[in-house]
C-alpha cells in the first residue's frame, strides 16, 4: 500500500550505512576492548596544528572501518536465525566490530566552539567529571567514587575519544586492538610523513567480558543483566520493510490498535521513537505512546545527524559488601512478621526486582521460576500498576509455544516488587511518575551496551583465593547506554528516579542497585519493603556497593561526519 | 478516628482566635462537602470521597503523597531540549505566573546589577491569605511584610492589599516585589480539593473497560488539563486508590506544600558544593531523611558572609540565571487520608458523563452521553496564547 507522506505514525527510514552500528543494533559480542584516547596537549594549551592534523588524518583512514547499522543488523539476524535453526549458537560465524565516539572538548578540537556550542545538552557540553556530583558521586576528594580518583575519565585523566572494539572471538579482538594501536604508533600523516603516534596517546585500556558459566549473560552480583530494552521504530529497508527491531507479535491474533498506550515490538519491550536515540528522526511525543513529536530531535549542528551521545560509566561492583548485607539483612527482616523465612537469595532479588535467572518478581513473588527466566518472550512482559492484560501471541515463524506462565497481578502497593527495586526504578512501566504518565515514561529510556569487566567473584573465597588476590581483584560493570539527551534520559533516570527516595513510584527509597545518596556525608540509602497485609517496613543501606570509578560523556557521529567533518583537512 | 476540625495550613499559627480556627475549618471543610455532593449526584454512587471531621476515619488507614516536580511540565515539555528556553519562558512577561506557573508553585526573583540575589517561592492559596483579610488583617500586613523582597518590606501597606474591603490577590507586592501566594488562576486550594474529589469517580470507555490512564481519566473527567504534571498526578493517584474500593479524603492540615528541596550539583564560584542556601519561611521542615516536608514559602539565598550571591552559584557550568532553575529542585504535593480498602463498589461512567444527568454505564445509551452537564474546572491557559 502506497504510503502517505503526510501520516505523522510513518516510520522512517534510518541511514543505516551512515549510523554507528553498537547504537542501535547493539554489538551483542562477549569479548569487547575499551581504548580511551587522549589528544596529546601541553598543560592546558590547545593542541598543535600539527596534532589536530595527524588526528584527523586518523580519522579519515579509520572511518572506513566503523562498524555500521547495516553490517551489525545483518549480522545480528544471520546469527539469530542460525540460533533458531540450531536451537544453540551457531559456530564459526563471528564479527568483528569498531565504532568511535567524541568529548565535547575533543569535538571542539576537530571542528569549532561554535558547532560544539549547537549541541543543547548542558551534561555533554560541561563533561561527566563537572556532572558527577550531579549524578550524586560522591563529593569528598579522596572518595574513591570522586573523579580525583577514578582511572580514566576524571580531571587528572581525561580522554578524549572512546574506541570500542567488540568481536565473538578473543583472538579476533587481539588482532583488531593491536591493528589499532598500530594505526596509532606507527601510521604516518600523508602529507607530510609525520608519526600519529605523537598526537594521540592511550590513557586507560578496559577489557569488557561476558562472564563464563555460570553466569554467563549476568552481572557480577549474580543477575542476568540487559533483559529490557526499548525497541526502536523504523526500518532499515523499504521494500520489503524491514524494522530495525524485529516485530514478533502476530497482528492478527493479537492486535494492538490501542492508541493509549505502547505498541509492543515483542512482549514487554515497548517501541520508541528513533529520535530517542538517534539525531535526526522523529522522537517521542510525552504525551502520547504513538504519535510522535512534530519537530524532528535534532538539538546539534547539522553533522550530528545519525549521531548519538554515549555515556560510558565504570562501575565497580563490590560484590562481597552486596552479599555481606544481603545475608545479614535477610536474617534480620525473616524475624518480622509478614517476611518468614526470607533467605538471601529472594532478599537480593527485592533489591533487583528480579530472580538471579532474569524471571521478573512480578510474575514469580516468592520463588525463582527458571523456565520464565530463559524464555525471553515472556521474560519482560509484565507491569506494576494494574493487573497484566493477557499474554500477546505471537507470529508463527518465530515458532513460540505460548506464555504460559503467571501473569502480573496489581502491585500499587510494592508488595510484590519493592517500590525501589532496582528493575522499577529505571523503567516504571505503567506506574504515573510524578512526572507524568507512561507515555512520559517512554521518553525517558535508554538503549544500554554494558558488559561486565573482571573476572568472577569466587564463590568461595577462601584463604587461597585471598592469597590469590582473586577476592581483591577489580570487577564490575562498563555500563554503556545511547540517547539523545543526557539530561533528561541517563542522568534523568540516575538523579530523579534512581537517585530520589520516593520517584517514581511515590516512596520505597533510593535504587539499592545503581542508587547514589546526595545526602553527603552520610550517604545512606533507604530500602522500604512491604509484606501483602503489613505496613512498609524501611531498611538502612549504609554501605554502596557500587562505585563510579571513570568514564565520560561522548558523542557517536555518523560515519560520514567521521570522515567528512572530524577528518577534514585543516585549511 | 474524627478530627476535630481541619487545621491552618502546616499547622501555621497565624490564627489568634478560636473563632478564626474554626471558621478556617468551615471554609475548607465547605470545599469537601462541595465535592462529595458532586460525586453523590451521579446515580448510584455513594461518594467514595468523605469530609474527615464528620466522618469517621477507621483503623487502618494510609496518608499517601502525592508529588510532582515543581518545574512547570508544559513549558519543559514544550523545549525538550532546550532547558534554557524553558527557564526564561516560564518567567518571561509580566503574567509570566498566572501563564506559565501552573503547578501549584510560584516564585518571584530579586535581581541586583543583572544577578540573581534571591528566589522565594510560594504554594499558599489565595484563599488562605483572602481569610486572613477578613479576620486579622494586621496579621495580613506582617505576613506581607516578611515575605515580600526585603528591600520592600517598610513600603507594603494594607491599603495596597485591601481596597474597599476587598481582598486584591493579585496586588503589587504579590506580584512585582514578591510571591506571597500563589495567584495562577487554577493554583488554589479548592481546585486541589475538588480534583481529589472528582477523581474517585470510576470512569470507564465505549467497551466498557476501566480507565487507568492519567491522562486518560482527565481528558475523560475534564477535572483539569492533561500534559501538566500536578493534576493529571492527583487524579490518577486518587482515582487508582477509588477503583480499589477505598473511602478518600486528605490528610489534615490540608494544603499544598513544598514536600522536597534540594542543592544537588549546585557549585560555588570556587567549585566546592554550596551550602545549605535554603531558607524555610513558613510551613514545616522534613522530620527526617527521606520524609516529605510541610513546606509552604522557601527563600534561596547566600549568607552575604560568603561573599557571592546566588548568580554567582552554578549548576554544571551553568550559572543560575532564572528562578527556574531552582525551581527544578523543588517538589510539590499534598497528602491524601485512606481507609477502608475494598468496601466501596461504585458503578462507573462513561467520559463526559457529570452528576446532572448521569447514569450508571450498564444502564446508560450511548447517545445519551451528550445531553449531560459536565462541571468543569476552569482549564489551564495553553502555552501559545
Amino acid at each position: 500500500m502506497p504510503e502517505e507522506p503526510e501520516d505523522p505514525t510513518a516510520e522512517e527510514l534510518l541511514e543505516a550505512d551512515q549510523i554507528q552500528g553498537n547504537i542501535l543494533a547493539g554489538f551483542n559480542k562477549d569479548h569487547q576492548v575499551f581504548l580511551f584516547l587522549r589528544i596529546e596537549q601541553t598543560g592546558e594549551k590547545a593542541p598543535s596544528q600539527e596534532t589536530v592534523a595527524a588526528v584527523k588524518a586518523w580519522l579519515r583512514a579509520l572511518a572506513p572501518q566503523i562498524s555500521s547499522l547495516n553490517e551489525v543488523h545483518r549480522f545480528n539476524e544471520l546469527f539469530r536465525t542460525l540460533r533458531a535453526r540450531l536451537g544453540r549458537d551457531p559456530h564459526g560465524v563471528s564479527a568483528t566490530w569498531m565504532n568511535i565516539a567524541f568529548s565535547a572538548a575533543a569535538l571542539e578540537i576537530l571542528t569549532s566552539s561554535q558547532d560544539v556550542a549547537e549541541f543543547k545538552d548542558s551534561f555533554f557540553l560541561d563533561g561527566l567529571p563537572a556532572r558527577s556530583s550531579d549524578l550524586a558521586d560522591p563529593t569528598d576528594e579522596t572518595a574513591e567514587g570522586h573523579p580525583n580518583q577514578w582511572v580514566v575519565g576524571g580531571p587528572r585523566n581525561p580522554a578524549d575519544i572512546l574506541v570500542i572494539v567488540a568481536s565473538d572471538s578473543p583472538a579476533a579482538l587481539a588482532e583488531r586492538v593491536a591493528q589499532l594501536k598500530a594505526s596509532l604508533s606507527q601510521a604516518t600523516l600523508p602529507e607530510t610523513g609525520e608519526a600519529i603516534g605523537s598526537a594521540l596517546r592511550i590513557v586507560w585500556e578496559e577489557a569488557g567480558e561476558t562472564l563464563p558459566p555460570p553466569l554467563t549473560g549476568h552481572e557480577h552480583f549474580g543477575f542476568k543483566d540487559g533483559i529490557s530494552q526499548p525497541g526502536v521504530r523504523g526500518l532499515i529497508r523499504r521494500s520489503p520493510a524491514e524494522y530495525v527491531t524485529p516485530r514478533v507479535i502476530d497482528p492478527a491474533k493479537s492486535p494492538q490498535p490501542d492508541p493509549r498506550i505502547p505498541e509492543f515490538a515483542r512482549p514487554g519491550q515497548p517501541l520508541v521513537w528513533p529520535g530517542q536515540f538517534v539525531f535526526g528522526y522523529k522522537a517521542q511525543n510525552p504525551n502520547d505512546a504513538r504519535v510522535p513529536r512534530e519537530d524532528l530531535m535534532m538539538s546539534g549542528p547539522a553533522w550530528a545527524r545519525n549521531g548519538s551521545y554515549l555515556v560510558m560509566r565504570r562501575l565497580r561492583q563490590d560484590v562481597r559488601a552486596f552479599r555481606d548485607f544481603v545475608v545479614s539483612e535477610s536474617a534480620r527482616v525473616s524475624a518480622l512478621s509478614g517476611f518468614e523465612g526470607m533467605t538471601p537469595k529472594r532478599f537480593a532479588s527485592m533489591l533487583v526486582g528480579r530472580w538471579p535467572g532474569g524471571s521478573p518478581l512480578a510474575r514469580s513473588p516468592l520463588s525463582e521460576d527458571e523456565d520464565l527466566g530463559r524464555d525471553g518472550f515472556a521474560n519482560n512482559f509484565f507491569q506494576f500498576e494494574l493487573n497484566s492484560p493477557p499474554p500477546l501471541e505471537l507470529k508463527s515463524d518465530v515458532g513460540y509455544n505460548g506464555d504460559t506462565f503467571s501473569l502480573s497481578m496489581e502491585d500499587s502497593k510494592g508488595a510484590v516488587c519493592p517500590f525501589s527495586a532496582h528493575v522499577r526504578k529505571v523503567n516504571p512501566r505503567d506506574i504515573t511518575t510524578e512526572r507524568g504518565t507512561r507515555q512520559d515514561v517512554l521518553t525517558r529510556l535508554i538503549l544500554r551496551r554494558g558488559i561486565p569487566f573482571g573476572p568472577p567473584y569466587p564463590e568461595d573465597p577462601g584463604d587461597a583465593m585471598l592469597a590469590t588476590g582473586e577476592v581483591g581483584t577489580q570487577r564490575g560493570l562498563i555500563f554503556v547506554s545511547y540517547q539523545t539527551s543526557i539530561e533528561n534520559q541517563f542522568a534523568f533516570l540516575q538523579t530523579n528516579w534512581a537517585n530520589h527516595g520516593r520517584n517514581p513510584n511515590r516512596s520505597g527509597g533510593e535504587d539499592p542497585i545503581i542508587g547514589q545518596s546526595p545526602d553527603e556525608p552520610r550517604r545512606h540509602r533507604f530500602f522500604e519493603i512491604t509484606a501483602p497485609g503489613h505496613p512498609p517496613v524501611t531498611r538502612e543501606l549504609v554501605e554502596e556497593w557500587v562505585i563510579p570509578t571513570g568514564g565520560g560523556f561522548f558523542f557517536s557521529p555518523s560515519i560520514s561526519a567521521i570522515s567528512e567533518v572530524l577528518g577534514r583537512p585543516l585549511a | 478516628m474524627k478530627y476535630p476540625r481541619l487545621d491552618p495550613p502546616a499547622f501555621l499559627t497565624d490564627f489568634t482566635t478560636e473563632q478564626q480556627r474554626n471558621d478556617w475549618s468551615k471554609e475548607v471543610l465547605g470545599y469537601f462537602n462541595q465535592g462529595i455532593a458532586f460525586n453523590d449526584a451521579f446515580p448510584g454512587v455513594t461518594s467514595q470521597f468523605y469530609n474527615p471531621v464528620t466522618t469517621e476515619t477507621a483503623d487502618p488507614f494510609i496518608e499517601p503523597l502525592i508529588e510532582w516536580p515543581g518545574f512547570p511540565k508544559l513549558v519543559k515539555d514544550h523545549f525538550p531540549n532546550d532547558p534554557e528556553m524553558a527557564w526564561k519562558t516560564a518567567e518571561t512577561g509580566a503574567n509570566a505566573r498566572e501563564r506559565f506557573m501552573d503547578e501549584y508553585l510560584e516564585w518571584h526573583v530579586v535581581r541586583k546589577n543583572g544577578k540573581i540575589t534571591r528566589v522565594s517561592f510560594t504554594c499558599e492559596t489565595a484563599q488562605y491569605y483572602n481569610f486572613l483579610a477578613k479576620t486579622d488583617p494586621a496579621k495580613l500586613l506582617e505576613i506581607y511584610k516578611a515575605l515580600v523582597d526585603p528591600q520592600f518590606q517598610n513600603q507594603v501597606v494594607l491599603a495596597d492589599l485591601i481596597v474597599g474591603g476587598v481582598y486584591q490577590p493579585r496586588n503589587k507586592w504579590n506580584r512585582e516585589h514578591g510571591a506571597v501566594h500563589l495567584i495562577q488562576t487554577n493554583n488554589n486550594l479548592f481546585a486541589e480539593v475538588m480534583i481529589a474529589a472528582q477523581a474517585c469517580i470510576l470512569r470507564s470507555r465505549e467497551d466498557g473497560t476501566p480507565i487507568t490512564d492519567a491522562d486518560e481519566l482527565i481528558r475523560c473527567a475534564e477535572y483539569g488539563a492533561p500534559g501538566r504534571a500536578s493534576d493529571p498526578k492527583i487524579g490518577s493517584d486518587v482515582n487508582g486508590l477509588s477503583r480499589a474500593g477505598n473511602s478518600i479524603s486528605l490528610r489534615n492540615p490540608v494544603a499544598l506544600y513544598l514536600t522536597g528541596w534540594s542543592s544537588g550539583g549546585m557549585k560555588k564560584p570556587d567549585g566546592s558544593p554550596v551550602g545549605n542556601y535554603w531558607k524555610l519561611l513558613r510551613g514545616k521542615p522534613s522530620p527526617g531523611a527521606n520524609q516529605p516536608a510541610m513546606g509552604l514559602h522557601l527563600v534561596f539565598e547566600v549568607p552575604a558572609s560568603e561573599g557571592f550571591v546566588v548568580g554567582d552559584i552554578k549548576i554544571g557550568s551553568r550559572t543560575i540565571q532564572f528562578g527556574g532553575q531552582l525551581a527544578e529542585k523543588i517538589n510539590v504535593g499534598l497528602f491524601g487520608l485512606v481507609c477502608n480498602e475494598g468496601q466501596s463498589n461504585n458503578p462507573s461512567f462513561k467520559c463526559g458523563v457529570g452528576p446532572a444527568a448521569a447514569e450508571p454505564q450498564a444502564a446508560m445509551a450511548a447517545e445519551s452521553v451528550g445531553a449531560s452537564v459536565v462541571q468543569k474546572l476552569p482549564t489551564r491557559v495553553p502555552l501559545d496564547q
